[in-house]
């Protein structure tokens, strides 16, 4: 008799038997053929043996984990909340890149050093023609072919490099000279947005020079930025697009990539949304490439990379800046020359970190304002400028 | 749900229904949790890693023939995303636990509803027992066979090796257990003589 081991069995007991629970486990056919032989020799067995096997199927999980349904729907919610944000990063994405595709921001220290190599008719030209971007106006300058001077007063003007004309803000100037460079100076509190001759366009943020040929000719298309741009280059295999700084050179590689960056005080940084640029600086020579989401930071001849959210660092162009973990003072510098505004600060700045958004579609006063609700410090109105002490 | 309704769903969702997105997210997101923890990593990471497939699935939206494909596709991303997220992480400790941590384990849980406690010890012990003797790798293709219910596949697909070698790691598992305990055989041996004598 098989089933002669089991006589006096409760189904509990099969589930201590080590023959019943590899058969159950997996169900193999030669386990099978012996538990059908075991209740053909014993009838009496198979209502106990159905019943372990509900039991063993009901009963007994293996890696039984689970989430709770409110679990589930809090993972769910959070789920929907990042295609949402995700969504919205996407616009802005889209909105940046238009028709072509390359996007380059980056941002360089106001302070002018003595060009290390000379290679280029450009470099001769910002070397000889370089304008402090502080200079009395408070209009966007643009000069054209040497001392053809433009004045736009708008906040955010729109200029556009055609073939043989320059449209600015919808209007025409006529007669440009293909073979000359032109300068676009933009003032602290001003912005503009620049269409260069192979369609590449410029977000020039506050307080930032601009050099470039009037059409880009030769082997690569060369302009030099001292200041924060935001860049969105059209390809072109045979003509790299090149950034010059004072202390750094940028390549724009690949074919489909963003580029940004965003001035702190000292040093120059880099930010790639992505695709690949390669970034060489004038002292050394040394060359980085950067991958997307990562920042190159050059400062006091160090170059350091590190990974960060892009979003945050081309916001400006959309009127919100972010702020991480930034020291109250390096703010207030930030928010002065957005606005175009003096700030007067004490040095109890230092000491406070600060991380949050600003919408600077608000005034400077209400912007200020806020911020005495988080920090200790007092803002007060002053000689057409603003004041903000600690208390 | 039926089969063909969740068939009905699968089509709305390859036309980019969000509610059916939705749907399949509630409808995978125990199996996926589940697997990721089998492979050693805790609730955060898991989720973490669910997430991004999800993300990934919404807006890439790869092609998927079916959602037995679908489910997979699922367990697939889900494992390379943590077996990523765990070697980034090896790279800021600097230690090397990357191999360690994504190692399989199968969990034995007995429900308290019926069986007695002391009884839910002893056939809880039984069964890891049986299981110790297998290799990470041949619990992950058992669990992926016998509980989740994919095809060889669908496995080869998800552990990287081909077919061949996961019916093998399966059928050589199931040997390696039903060898660990030799009274089967001798059983049969003996009723055999039993039999005999009687006869």
């Amino acid at each position: 008799m098989k089933g002669s081991k089991y006589q006096g069995y409760k189904a509990i007991d099969f589930l201590k038997d080590d023959d019943f629970l590899k058969w159950n486990l997996f169900r193999s056919e030669e386990d099978n053929a012996y538990w059908a032989k075991v209740m053909i020799d014993c009838p009496e067995l198979k209502p106990l043996i159905d019943s372990a096997i509900e039991l063993y199927d009901t009963q007994i999980r293996l890696n039984d984990y689970s989430l709770s349904p409110e679990q589930v729907r809090i993972y769910h919610d959070d789920f929907q909340y990042y295609i949402a944000q995700r969504r919205k990063r996407k616009t802005l994405t889209y909105w940046l890149s238009g028709a072509a595709s390359v996007l380059l921001l980056l941002a360089v220290n106001q302070v002018f050093k003595p060009f290390v190599r000379q290679d280029s008719g450009l470099w001769d030209f910002v070397n000889t023609n370089l304008l402090p971007v502080d200079s009395a106006s408070k209009d966007i300058q643009l000069y054209v072919s040497g001392d053809q001077l433009v004045t736009i007063e708008e906040k955010e003007a729109d200029i556009t490099y055609n073939t043989d004309s320059i449209q600015v803000t919808g209007k025409s100037l006529a007669e440009v000279n293909t073979t000359d460079y032109s300068r676009l100076i933009v003032p602290k509190g001003k912005r503009s947005k620049l269409t260069l001759s192979d369609g590449t366009t410029l977000h020039v943020n506050s307080g930032t020079k601009v050099v470039y040929p009037n059409r880009f000719m030769g082997d690569k298309r060369e302009i030099y930025v001292n200041g924060e741009v935001f860049l969105d280059v059209t390809p072109n295999q045979k003509q790299p697009f090149i950034v010059r700084t004072d202390e750094i050179t940028v390549r724009v590689m690949g074919t489909k990539f963003n580029v940004l960056a965003y001035e702190e005080d000292a040093g120059t940084q880099v930010v790639l949304a992505s695709g690949a640029v390669r970034i060489t600086s004038n002292e050394h020579s040394e060359k980085i490439d950067l991958t997307p989401s990562q920042l190159y930071d050059y400062k006091a001849g160090q170059a350091s990379v590190t990974q960060v959210d892009v979003e945050k660092y081309i916001s400006w162009i959309q009127g919100i800046l972010y702020v991480e973990d930034e020291r109250l003072d390096i703010l207030m510098t930030r928010l002065s020359r957005y606005y175009g505004e003096d700030i007067i600060f004490d040095e109890g700045l230092i000491n406070q970190k600060c991380t949050g958004k600003v919408d600077l579609k608000n005034d400077l006063g209400e912007v200020l304002n806020g911020l005495t609700f988080s920090f200790p410090i007092i803002v007060k109105q002053e000689n057409g400028g603003y004041r903000v002490s600690t208390k | 749900m039926t089969p063909e309704k969740i068939s009905y769903v699968f089509i709305k969702f390859k036309e980019g229904d969000e509610e059916a997105f939705s749907f399949f997210y509630k409808y995978f997101i125990n199996d996926m949790y589940a697997y990721g923890r089998s492979l050693g990593a805790d609730e955060k990471q898991v989720m973490d890693a669910v997430q991004d497939v999800f993300l990934k699935v919404f807006f890439d939206r790869p092609h998927l023939s079916s959602v037995e494909h679908f489910k997979y596709f699922l367990f697939k991303s889900l494992k390379n995303r943590l077996y990523d997220l765990f070697k980034s992480k090896s790279f800021s400790k600097t230690e090397n636990i990357d191999e360690e941590v994504l190692s399989f384990t199968i969990r034995v849980t007995i429900l308290d509803e019926i069986i007695e406690e002391e009884d839910r010890i002893v056939v809880k012990q039984k069964i890891e027992k049986l299981l110790s003797v297998l290799s990470p790798l041949q619990k992950e293709a058992l669990y992926l066979r016998y509980i989740q219910e994919l095809d060889y596949a669908e496995i080869s697909e998800i552990m990287d090796k081909s077919e061949v070698s996961i019916r093998k790691l399966v059928s050589e598992a199931i040997r390696k257990i039903r060898k660990e305990n030799k009274i089967l055989p001798m059983l049969v041996f003996i009723w055999f003589l039993y039999d005999g004598f009687h006869l």
